[in-house]
C-alpha cells in the first residue's frame, strides 16, 4: 500500500533567487527572438510521432 | 523483456515546469492581496487537495478559487493565469512523441477536471500526442499515489497493469503505480528516462 506522503510541488519552498536568476534567462531569449511559440513546437511533434526525423524549431 | 502497451507519463516536472512564482504574482496583481495569502488560502489550506480527488466539479472550483482569491475570477482569467504556469519541457515531450511509434501515450495528473476540460487550451503540446488519453486524477475520485487512480486510469486508457509503464518524479507516486501492479520509472531526466525506455523497446 503506497500512502508515503511526499512534498508535492505546492509545498516545496521556493528559491526566489533561482526563481529570478531563470525568469531573467528566460525573458532575455525570448527578448532575443528565441521564443518558439506553442504552435511550432506542437507541430514538430507531431512530426516526430508520425516517426519523421525532423529538426526542432527555430524562433 | 516485459511488453509495455501503454506508457503513462506525469505531467508536472516531467512534460513541463510548473511556474508558482509567475502563476501567484499574477494573482496578486489581479485581486491586490499578497502572494503568500493567496498560497495559504488555495495551496496550502487543502482546497487544491480535494478538487485533485474529484470531490468539486469545474464550476464549484472556480467559485471555491475566487472566493479564496478573495476575487471573482472569471474562468477566461483562471486558463490565462494557469497557462502562464505551464512551461513545456520539449526534450521530453519529443521523447513521448517517439514513444507513440512503440505504444500508447497517456499522461496521468494530480489535477482537477477544469485542467482536463481545457487541456488543449492549457498545454497545446500535450493534448495534441495523448488527445482523449489525457487524465486528470480528479476524473477517477482519487489522487496518486493511491492506488484506486492507477488501475482506473490503466482501464480508461483501454490497457492492462502488467503491460503499462509509469513514468513520475515522485517516487511515492511510482510506488503506487508499483504496488498496483504497473512497471515504474522514477523520473530524474532526459538520459535516464531514454536509457530506461531503450530497456523496454520503447526507444531506439
Amino acid at each position: 500500500m503506497a500512502n508515503a506522503k511526499e512534498k508535492s510541488i505546492f509545498e516545496i519552498p521556493l528559491d526566489a533567487a533561482e526563481e529570478a536568476r531563470l525568469d531573467a534567462l528566460a525573458d532575455a531569449e525570448i527578448d532575443a527572438g528565441s521564443g518558439v511559440d506553442h504552435k511550432k513546437l506542437r507541430e514538430w511533434l507531431l512530426q516526430l510521432a508520425k516517426g519523421r526525423k525532423v529538426s526542432p524549431p527555430a524562433a | 523483456m516485459q511488453k509495455i502497451s501503454l506508457v503513462l507519463f506525469d505531467m508536472h516536472d516531467v512534460l513541463c515546469r510548473y511556474d508558482r512564482k509567475k502563476r501567484l504574482d499574477d494573482l496578486a496583481r489581479m485581486s491586490g492581496r499578497p502572494a503568500d495569502d493567496i498560497f495559504a488560502a488555495i495551496w496550502t489550506s487543502g482546497f487544491e487537495g480535494e478538487a485533485d480527488a474529484g470531490k468539486l466539479d469545474a464550476d464549484a472550483y472556480l467559485a471555491g478559487f475566487g472566493k479564496r482569491l478573495g476575487y471573482p475570477i472569471t474562468l477566461r482569467e483562471w486558463l490565462d493565469n494557469r497557462k502562464l504556469a505551464t512551461v513545456p519541457m520539449p526534450e521530453i515531450l519529443a521523447i513521448m512523441a517517439a514513444v507513440k511509434q512503440h505504444a500508447k501515450v497517456a499522461v496521468l495528473t494530480n489535477n482537477h477536471t477544469l485542467v482536463r476540460e481545457h487541456l488543449d487550451f492549457l498545454f497545446p503540446e500535450l493534448f495534441a500526442l495523448c488527445g482523449d488519453d489525457s487524465y486528470v486524477s480528479a476524473q477517477f475520485g482519487a489522487a496518486k499515489p493511491d492506488l484506486a487512480v492507477y488501475l482506473r486510469c490503466v482501464a480508461a486508457a483501454g490497457g492492462t497493469p502488467a503491460e503499462t509503464l509509469f513514468i513520475d518524479d515522485s517516487k511515492a507516486n511510482v510506488d503506487g503505480a508499483l504496488a498496483a501492479g504497473l512497471q515504474g520509472h522514477l523520473f530524474t531526466g532526459a538520459a535516464a528516462l531514454r536509457i530506461a525506455l531503450q530497456g523496454y523497446g520503447l526507444a531506439d
